[in-house]
C-alpha cells in the first residue's frame, strides 16, 4: 500500500474501534503507511482510555505526552460506550415528559411479552425514572386540541430538578406532525437548567408514539454519557478533529454525536470496512459474517448500505436510521450444553473470563474448544498469552479430556457411541446452522439469492467457520481481507461524513402531493448539507442521497426506496410507483392490486466523502503454492485429514492453497475445508 | 440442529405471511401461526405467536388427512375454519398444504398456516359477535374445502362460498387476499422442506421429525414427574364452570387431564371446541418445562385429555363458539394452573373490544395483570397465556379511526395482594368522534382472577360507557352499544392473583404498592347488578 496519495497535511489519521473487550487502532501515516495496534479496552492500571493509549503507542509517545493537532489531523472512532450503558442500564437518570393519559404508554408498548412460555414475565427495565404528564393534546392531523398548560408543566419539571434530574425526554402524541408543544416544553426545561433535553419531533420525526418515544428516551438517557466520553477524549487531544461513527454508518462531528445514533457505532464501522474492501477486491454483493467471542453479526450488501428505521435493541424500540445488522448469540465463547438428550450451543457465553476451557482458567467447554478439539485452532500457532504467567499456549489436554468425558456421558444417556471429535463436530454443526439461519433471515427471507454473493468474514472466530457457513448457504466464494481482524477500525477510515434527516409525510402518492414532496426533500437536503458543511474542513466532495418510505395504504411497514441510484432516476410519481412495485415484488413475490400507495416519510443523507482505500495490485508470485510451515491433524466431515498449515505472512499474491488446509495469521486462523480452494488475491 | 432447521422453516413461513397478508390482524397484531407437521399430521415445529393456535392446528391437519386420504394430489391445498372439524373459531382460517415427494405419489409431510381474518361474516362486523347463539350467526363455515386444485387457485368457488348463508362475509376480496398469502407462506415452507429432504434424504428428515417429538416428550415427562394430583373449578362470569382434575402417574411419568364436571354445552358462545382445550393443555405443560425445548406434538404424548362430548369444552353443532377461543381458553389454562398449584390466575379474559361502522372495523384484545407464583410477582398490563397479540400504536389508531385514545395506563392497585403480588390490569379510555357501534366480549367482570397459597384475588375488570352528557352506563361482561360523538368507552382489565399470604398492610409494603390515584372504584367489590345498554338486533 505504498501508492497512497500523500497526505496534504503531513499528519497522521487514526481510525479506532473501541469495542467491549478490545480496542483496535489503525494509524494512517503521513506517507500513507498503515499501522495497527490492538489493546484491551479497559485496563485502568495501565491507561485511562484505550483509544488515546493506542494512539500514543503507534506514535511512540510517552503516557503523558499530549497528542496535538500538529501531529494528528483527525481521529475517527466507533465506540460501544453508549451500547454498553444501554445494555447495563447505566445511562443518565431521565424524566419522561408525555401527554396526559400516556404515562405508561412506553412501558406497556404493544403489550406483548417477550418470551411466550415463561410463567414469570420479565420485561426490559425502563430507562426513565420519573414520568411527568403534561396537560396538552394534538389531533392526529396536528391541530391543537388542548393548549399546553405551561405553569403546570413548569412546576412538575422543577420538582424533577430538585430531585437532581438533569436529563429529560419530551414525547407528545402526534408531535411528529406538529412540534409546537414539544418546543415550548423543551424551552421550559432548558430554562430550568436541564442539561440534556431531547424532544421527539427532533430526535425522530416519524409516526408511532412508542418507537419514537423509546428513541427519544434513549437519546436523553445516553447523550450525557457520550458527551462525557467525548469530552474526556478531546481533552487529551487538543486541536485534533474528532469524529464518531453513527449507527447509520456515517461519521459525525464529535459535538453532534447523539445517544440515539450511537447504539451500533462499533459494528457499523465493520460494515463500512467490509463494503470498502470488498469493492476493491471486485465484489459488489456481499454477506458480512462478523463472528466474535460472544456474538455474531451478519449483514447484507448489494450496492447500498442498508438501514432499518425501526428496530429493537436491548428491549428498546428504536425509530432512528441504523445499519441493518442481525445479531445472534453465537460466538467462539458460546458454551456447549448437553441436556441428556440434545446438544446445544449458547446462548450463554464463557466471556473473556474465565473464557473457554482451553484458556486455562477453569472455564466451561465452549465453541472455541470444539475447534481446538478438531484441530481447527492449533495451540502451537496461537498467541501464548494463557496461564498464570500469561505465556502458556491454549490447553489442548483439558479440551480432549472434557470432550472424552462428554462422549461417555452422551453414550450413557442415549446409547449413541461417538468419538470425542464427532461430539465436537456436532456442536460446530449446530453453531453453523444457527449462523446460516441468521444469514437467511437477512437475505433469502427478503428475496435475495445469496448463492451469487461473496461471504466476507471478519472477527476472530469467523475464519474457522466461514467455509461451513458458506456450504450451508450454497455460497461458493469467501473473502478474507488482510485487515479482517481490525476491519471495523479500518472501516472508520473509509466511512463518509454523514448527516441524516427524516421528515414525516403520511400522504397518498399522487400527482397532487408530488410537488410538496419534492419541496420537503429540498428542505431536508438543505438542512443536512448545511450541517455536513459545518462539520467538515475545506471543500469536501458533497452529495445527497434521498429516500422515500412508501407503503400500501392500510399496511404498516414501509419499503425504503432510493431516489438517486445511478441509472435509475425517479423523476415522477409513476417512476416511484414502479420502483416500489419492483422492490415489493422482490421482497414478497407479488403485488397488492388496486391498493393505493402512501408516502410515509422522506429521509435524506448528506455525505462528505471519506478516505478511499488504495490497495494497489501486486505482481503474482511465480511459485503457485506456498510452502507449508508444517502439517497438522484436522478433523472434518467425520474423518481425520493431514492438513498443511500455512503462515499467512509467507503467502504471496497468486498462491493457491487447496483444502484441507489452515492459514494462520497474527489475529486469525482460516480453515480451508476439504473441497474448498484458497487463492491469495493481487491486492 | 434439525430442531433449528424445522423451526427456521416455520419462522420463514411466518415472515412471509406477515409480510404478504392483507389484514392488520395478521400483519400488525401478529394473530397468526405457521407450522410443520409430519406425515401422520403431528406437529413438528411452529413459529409461535399465538399459543391458542398451537395444539389446535394439528386437529385441522388431521381432519384434512382423514377425509382426503388417497384423494390428495400434488398442488392441492385445503382450507377450513369449521370448529367442529379441527377449527377453533370462525375468524381463524387454516390453510393446509400436503408436501409430496418428487414423483407425486406420497405425502412426505404437511405445512399449515392459520390467520385471524378481519371478517368472515356473521351478525356483527369483524365476526366476533358478543351475543351469538349458533355457529351460523358467527359467519361462514369452511369445512374441508379445496382452495387450490392441482395448482389452480379456486377463486370463483371460494368467493361463492364466502357469499353463502344468512350472514355472508363482508369483504370476500380481503379474505381471498389473505388466503393467497397463506397459500404462499405454505408454499415457502414446502419449498424449504423439499430442499431439506433433497439435502439429507427423506428417511433422515422424517427420523428427525420423530426425534424432536421424542425429545419434547421426554422433557415434559420429566416435568410431570414433579407434579402432584389436583382438582380445580373455575367459575366464569356467565355462571358456567370449567372443572379439571389432574391425575399424575409418577411411575409412568404421565398425566390424565380430565375436564368431566365442566358445564354442559352453553346457549352462549363461550363453548370451546375440543381443539382449544388441547391447545390450552399443551401450552400449560410446555410452560412447566423451564428450558428452551421445542413445542410439538411430543409434548402431548404423556398426557391423556378427557372431555365429555356435549360439554362446553367439547360442544356439538350448532353451538356458537366464538368466545371459546379467546375467553374460555384463558379459563382453561388458569384452571389447570390452579389444579397443579403452579401459580395464581392471570386475567381470565382477553378483553375483546371491537368497534366499527360501514366504513371502519377495528378489533383489539387488551392486556391485563398476570398471576404471581412462588418466588415471583405478576407483571402488569401484559398479554398472558393464550394470547400475545400486539396492539396498534396510539398514533396509528387515531390516524385511521375517528377516535381519541384518552388514556392507556396501568390500573394501579388492581393486582391481588400477597407475599408476591399479582400484576395490575390496564385502563383504556377511547372517546368516539363519530357515531359507532362498539362491543366488548370479556370475562373476569364478576369473578376475579384467583389468588393462591393465601394470596388475594386480583380486582375484577369493568366495562362502562361515559356519555357525553355525563351519564355513566355500566356494561356487563358482554355488551354491544351504540356510541355517539363525544361518548367514551372505558375498559378496566382485571388484575392478576397474588401468591402467598400478604404481609400486614401497616408497614412499608403498603407504601411500596402505589396507592390508588385515579380510580376510586378499584377496590370495590365486583358488581352483580347489571345495567346493559344492549343494541337491539
Amino acid at each position: 500500500m505504498t501508492h497512497e496519495q500523500p497526505d496534504r497535511t503531513g499528519r497522521w489519521q487514526f481510525w479506532i474501534d473501541r469495542g467491549g473487550t478490545f480496542t483496535d487502532v489503525v494509524g494512517h501515516g503521513p506517507a500513507g503507511q498503515l499501522r495497527t495496534h490492538k489493546l484491551l479496552s479497559d485496563n485502568p492500571e495501565q491507561y485511562p482510555d484505550a483509544a488515546v493509549a493506542g494512539i500514543r503507542h503507534v506514535l511512540g509517545l510517552g503516557p503523558t505526552t499530549p497528542i496535538t493537532g500538529d501531529l494528528v489531523e483527525c481521529v475517527k472512532m466507533g465506540t460501544t460506550v453508549a451500547t454498553n450503558a444501554l445494555l447495563e442500564r447505566k445511562g443518565e437518570p431521565t424524566a419522561l415528559v408525555t401527554t396526559r393519559g400516556f404515562r405508561d404508554a412506553l412501558r406497556i408498548g404493544y403489550q406483548e411479552r417477550p418470551r411466550l412460555f415463561d410463567r414469570q414475565i420479565a420485561l426490559p427495565e425502563l430507562l426513565y425514572s420519573r414520568v411527568i404528564e403534561a396537560r396538552e393534546r394534538l389531533a392526529a392531523d396536528g391541530r391543537v386540541l388542548d393548549a399546553l398548560d405551561e405553569a403546570d408543566l413548569r412546576a412538575q419539571l422543577q420538582a424533577g430538578r430538585r430531585e437532581g434530574l438533569q436529563s429529560v425526554a419530551i414525547v407528545f402524541m402526534h408531535a411528529y406532525r406538529n412540534g409546537v408543544h414539544e418546543k415550548r416544553a423543551a424551552h421550559i426545561a432548558r430554562q430550568l437548567g436541564y442539561s440534556q433535553v431531547s424532544a421527539s419531533h427532533e430526535v425522530s420525526p416519524l409516526i408511532k408514539l412508542v418507537g419514537r418515544g423509546d428513541t427519544t428516551v434513549v437519546d436523553a438517557y445516553l447523550s450525557p454519557i457520550l458527551r462525557r466520553y467525548v469530552d474526556q477524549v478531546a481533552r487529551e487531544m487538543p486541536g485534533v478533529a474528532l469524529y464518531f461513527m453513527q449507527s447509520s454508518g456515517g461519521l459525525t462531528d464529535a459535538h453532534s454525536f447523539q445517544g440515539k445514533d450511537a447504539i451500533l457505532s462499533g459494528p457499523a464501522g465493520g460494515i463500512v470496512g467490509m463494503v470498502g474492501t470488498a469493492a476493491v477486491a471486485g465484489f459488489s454483493r456481499v454477506v458480512g459474517f462478523d463472528m466474535g467471542g460472544t456474538s455474531t453479526d451478519v449483514s447484507h450488501y448489494a450496492g447500498e448500505l442498508e438501514r432499518a428505521f425501526e428496530t429493537q435493541v436491548a428491549g428498546v424500540r428504536m425509530r432512528a436510521p441504523m445499519m441493518s445488522i442481525h445479531t445472534v448469540a453465537a460466538g467462539g465463547g458460546s458454551i456447549l450444553h448437553f441436556d441428556g438428550a440434545r446438544l446445544r450451543v449458547g446462548p450463554d457465553s464463557a466471556g473473556a473470563n474465565p473464557g473457554p476451557a482451553c484458556y486455562r482458567r477453569g472455564g466451561p467447554l465452549a465453541l472455541t474448544d470444539a475447534n481446538v478439539m478438531l484441530g481447527k485452532l492449533q495451540p502451537d500457532h496461537f498467541p501464548r498469552v494463557f496461564g498464570p504467567g500469561a505465556d502458556a499456549p491454549l490447553d489442548k489436554a483439558v479440551v480432549r479430556e472434557r470432550f472424552l468425558a462428554l462422549a461417555h456421558e452422551i453414550e450413557h444417556a442415549t446409547g449413541v457411541r461417538q468419538r470425542a471429535q464427532e461430539v465436537a463436530e456436532g456442536f460446530v454443526d449446530i453453531a453453523v446452522t444457527n449462523m446460516a439461519n441468521a444469514v437467511k433471515r437477512i437475505s433469502i427471507a427478503r428475496g435475495y439469492d445469496v448463492t451469487r454473493y461473496t461471504l466476507q468474514c471478519f472477527g476472530g472466530a469467523a475464519g474457522q467457520h466461514a467455509c461451513r457457513v458458506a456450504d450451508a448457504l450454497g455460497m461458493t466464494r469467501i473473502l478474507v481481507h488482510p485487515f479482517s481482524g481490525v476491519l471495523s477500525a479500518y472501516g472508520m477510515g473509509l466511512a463518509d461524513q454523514s448527516v441524516m434527516r427524516e421528515g414525516s409525510i403520511e400522504e397518498p402518492l399522487d400527482e397532487r402531493v408530488w410537488p410538496a414532496l419534492m419541496r420537503r426533500f429540498e428542505e431536508l437536503s438543505e438542512e443536512a448539507l448545511g450541517l455536513v458543511r459545518s462539520q467538515v474542513a475545506g471543500t469536501p466532495r458533497l452529495r445527497v442521497i434521498r429516500h422515500a418510505h412508501v407503503r400500501y395504504q392500510g399496511t404498516d411497514s414501509a419499503l425504503i426506496l432510493g431516489l438517486d441510484e445511478e441509472g435509475h432516476p425517479v423523476p415522477d410519481v409513476s417512476a416511484l410507483r414502479a420502483r416500489f412495485e419492483e422492490a415489493y415484488r422482490t421482497r414478497f413475490g407479488f403485488l397488492m392490486q388496486g391498493r393505493s400507495l402512501v408516502v410515509e416519510a422522506a429521509s435524506v443523507e448528506a455525505l462528505a466523502q471519506g478516505h478511499v482505500p488504495v490497495e494497489p495490485r501486486q505482481p503474482l508470485a511465480p511459485d503457485a503454492s506456498p510452502v507449508p510451515s508444517t502439517h497438522v491433524e484436522l478433523f472434518s466431515g467425520g474423518r481425520v485429514w493431514n492438513a498443511p498449515l500455512m503462515d499467512r505472512k509467507q503467502t504471496r499474491p497468486g498462491h493457491e492453497i487447496p483444502g484441507p488446509a489452515l492459514i494462520v495469521g497474527a489475529s486469525e486462523t482460516v480453515v480451508v475445508e476439504p473441497g474448498w480452494h484458497a487463492r491469495v488475491t493481487s491486492h | 440442529m434439525f430442531n433449528n432447521l424445522f423451526m427456521n422453516i416455520a419462522e420463514q413461513m411466518g415472515a412471509q405471511l406477515q409480510n404478504t397478508a392483507y389484514s392488520v390482524n395478521i400483519k400488525e397484531r401478529l394473530d397468526f401461526s405457521c407450522a410443520l407437521f409430519d406425515e401422520r399430521g403431528q406437529l413438528v415445529a411452529n413459529a409461535p405467536h399465538m399459543p391458542v393456535h398451537l395444539g389446535s392446528m394439528s386437529e385441522s391437519i388431521l381432519s384434512v388427512m382423514r377425509r382426503n386420504a388417497e384423494r390428495m394430489r400434488p398442488g392441492d391445498v385445503y382450507v377450513l375454519n369449521d370448529p367442529y372439524h379441527g377449527g377453533t373459531h370462525l375468524p381463524d382460517i387454516t390453510v393446509v398444504t400436503p408436501v409430496f415427494d418428487a414423483p407425486g405419489n406420497r405425502v412426505m409431510c404437511y405445512v399449515g398456516s392459520r390467520g385471524h381474518h378481519a371478517d368472515v361474516g356473521g351478525i356483527t362486523p369483524g365476526s366476533m359477535p358478543p351475543s351469538s347463539r349458533s355457529i351460523e350467526e358467527e359467519g361462514i363455515q369452511l369445512d374441508n374445502v379445496k382452495l387450490v386444485d392441482r395448482g389452480r387457485f379456486c377463486e370463483a368457488e371460494l368467493r361463492a362460498l364466502l357469499q353463502t348463508g344468512p350472514y355472508p362475509a363482508r369483504n370476500p376480496d380481503q379474505n381471498l387476499a389473505d388466503l393467497k398469502a397463506q397459500v404462499a407462506a405454505n408454499e415457502k415452507g414446502a419449498r424449504e422442506l423439499r430442499k431439506l429432504i433433497a439435502e439429507f434424504g427423506l428417511d433422515v428428515v422424517q427420523a428427525y421429525m420423530r426425534h424432536v417429538q421424542d425429545n419434547a416428550e421426554d422433557s415434559v415427562r420429566r416435568a410431570i414427574a414433579e407434579l402432584s394430583d389436583g382438582t380445580f373449578v373455575l367459575p366464569l362470569d356467565n355462571g358456567a364452570n370449567v372443572a379439571v382434575r389432574v391425575v399424575v402417574d409418577r411411575a409412568q411419568r404421565s398425566a390424565l387431564v380430565d375436564f368431566s364436571g365442566s358445564s354442559p354445552q352453553l346457549q352462549s358462545n363461550f363453548n370451546a371446541p375440543r381443539a382449544v382445550c388441547t391447545a390450552a393443555v399443551l401450552y400449560v405443560f410446555r410452560t412447566l418445562v423451564d428450558d428452551d425445548i421445542p413445542l410439538n406434538a411430543g409434548c402431548l404424548r404423556p398426557i391423556e385429555i378427557r372431555v365429555p362430548q356435549g360439554s362446553m369444552l367439547n360442544p356439538v353443532p350448532p353451538a356458537s363458539v366464538v368466545a371459546g377461543n379467546v375467553e374460555t381458553s384463558t379459563c382453561v389454562t388458569n384452571a389447570l394452573y390452579g389444579a397443579l398449584t403452579t401459580m395464581a390466575a392471570s386475567q381470565c379474559t382477553m378483553n375483546n373490544f371491537t368497534f366499527g361502522d360501514a366504513r371502519h372495523q377495528y378489533y383489539e384484545t387488551i392486556a391485563g395483570g398476570s398471576g404471581a407464583g412462588p418466588g415471583f410477582h405478576g407483571q402488569s398490563a401484559v398479554q398472558t397465556h393464550m394470547t400475545n397479540s400486539r396492539l396498534t400504536d396510539p398514533e396509528v389508531l387515531e390516524l385511521r379511526f375517528p377516535v381519541h385514545l384518552e388514556r392507556f395506563e396501568i390500573r394501579r392497585g388492581s393486582g391481588g395482594r400477597g407475599q408476591y403480588h399479582g400484576g395490575d390490569g390496564a385502563i383504556r379510555r377511547i372517546r368516539f368522534l363519530e357515531p359507532m357501534t362498539a362491543s366488548i366480549l370479556s370475562n373476569g367482570r364478576r369473578i376475579p382472577a384467583f389468588g393462591m397459597a393465601g394470596g388475594e384475588p386480583g380486582a375484577c375488570g369493568h366495562n362502562r360507557v361515559e356519555r357525553a352528557d355525563g351519564r355513566i352506563e355500566q356494561l356487563d361482561h358482554i355488551s354491544t352499544c351504540q356510541l355517539n360523538a363525544g361518548d367514551v368507552f372505558v375498559i378496566e382489565t382485571p388484575g392478576g392473583g397474588g401468591y402467598g399470604t400478604p404481609p400486614q398492610p401497616d408497614g412499608d409494603e403498603a407504601n411500596e404498592r402505589q396507592p390508588t390515584q385515579h380510580i376510586p372504584s378499584q377496590r370495590h367489590p365486583c358488581f352483580n347488578s347489571i345495567s346493559i345498554d344492549m343494541q337491539a338486533r
